[in-house]
């Protein structure tokens, strides 16, 4: 799959994920590359990106046994790019799929 | 390649791109390792699957970082320097106020139990005011509770206070790095959770202020009705006030 149009459908994936809590970046990493086929480096990355626009904000958190952990935490602006995003992929993901599926019913 | 390859390659990757923070991306891709090492992953298949270190770097270059410019930033950590005293005298008073309280905890349970129980010994080594052995026994109660309420209660403040300081310190901390265009960490700490005795302490708190509440009421009743009225500060002369019963 072209990789730019991947990059903008992983940061929507990113967001999603950090919607429901804080998350560290290894976590996302394995997370993701579970569902999608990606190269894991590529999360760290995204999540700087994001960072940059103010979408996220970062925390280190001690943990018992290793270095701390970098946290994700979405901030508001975060929030609201998430819920356009979703709703501007839902969108055209609907919209591709008709147009796909228009096209089989013309060959069969 | 091996994990030191990849990770020295991806550095001389981003620096050659100009792009900032390179240790701390570097760091990112260290844990990363970290983490598969201690699943078992051979150190060969994570640099497989983190993508060309070459591709990484472009990724990050792709995203321009925002950096405050160098007045901006100096205008920023002199407004830091300014907050930070203040917020620093704050966390000064609270541990004043705290100490302030244990104190008068300490005061009261201590004066309390004079009055309660030594009011015949002390009375020689200070000026305890007249009052019948009824009161003095209830208000006596009264101010031990009233101690040990403060005690119980300060040991909360003290614990508020900690949490204050390690916060305020925190947020400091982030905001500092963050003028400087360095990392935005803040150091978060977890609040501790409730342990199973601290129930028990706090419903023993409440107890003993309903106790110094009752006690302190009592003393007021059988006070008023052995002057005979009110105030009966008066009546006994306490205060400097001229009662019937001065000199008693």
């Amino acid at each position: 799959m072209n990789s730019q149009y991947k990059k903008g459908v992983l940061e929507l994936c990113v967001l999603s994920l950090l919607r429901r809590r804080d998350w560290y970046g290894y976590e996302i990493s394995e997370y993701l590359s579970r569902h999608i086929h990606l190269a894991e480096g590529t999360v760290y990355p995204i999540l700087r990106k994001l960072k940059g626009e103010g979408l996220l904000t970062v925390y280190l958190q001690e943990e018992s046994g290793g270095p701390p952990r970098k946290y994700y935490s979405l901030t508001g602006r975060g929030w609201e790019a998430y819920k356009a995003g979703r709703a501007e992929y839902l969108g055209f993901a609907r919209a591709v799929q008709a147009l796909l599926e228009e096209e089989e019913n013309e060959k069969g | 390649m091996k994990k030191d390859e990849y990770l020295k390659r991806l550095a001389g990757e981003l620096q050659r791109r100009g792009i900032k923070d390179v240790q701390d991306i570097v760091a990112e891709y260290q844990q990363h390792f970290a983490f598969k090492e201690a699943e078992g992953v051979p150190e060969e298949e994570v640099v497989a699957k983190l993508g060309a270190p070459e591709t990484l770097a472009a990724q990050f270059a792709a995203e321009p970082g925002r950096s405050p410019g160098g007045l901006k930033r100096a205008g920023a950590l002199a407004g830091l320097g300014i907050l930070g005293a203040l917020s620093w005298i704050a966390v000064a008073a609270t541990w004043i106020g705290a100490i302030g309280l244990l104190f008068a905890g300490l005061g009261s349970l201590l004066g309390g139990v004079v009055l309660a129980f030594g009011r015949e010994f002390f009375i020689q080594l200070a000026h305890i005011p007249y009052m019948p052995a009824a009161s003095a026994l209830l208000f006596g109660l009264a101010l031990l509770f009233l101690g040990l309420f403060l005690l119980l209660a300060w040991r909360h403040v003290w614990r508020g206070c900690i949490r204050f300081q390690a916060m305020i310190g925190g947020r400091l901390k982030n905001a500092i790095a963050a003028a400087r265009g360095r990392t935005e960490a803040v150091f978060h700490s977890r609040r501790p959770q409730a342990a199973a005795g601290s129930r028990l302490r706090n419903h023993l708190m409440w107890g003993v202020l309903a106790a110094f509440l009752v006690f302190a009421l009592a003393a007021m009743v059988v006070s008023v009705k052995n002057a005979g009225g009110m105030p009966f500060w008066h009546i006994w002369g306490w205060f400097g006030y001229d009662g019937p019963l001065k000199g008693v």
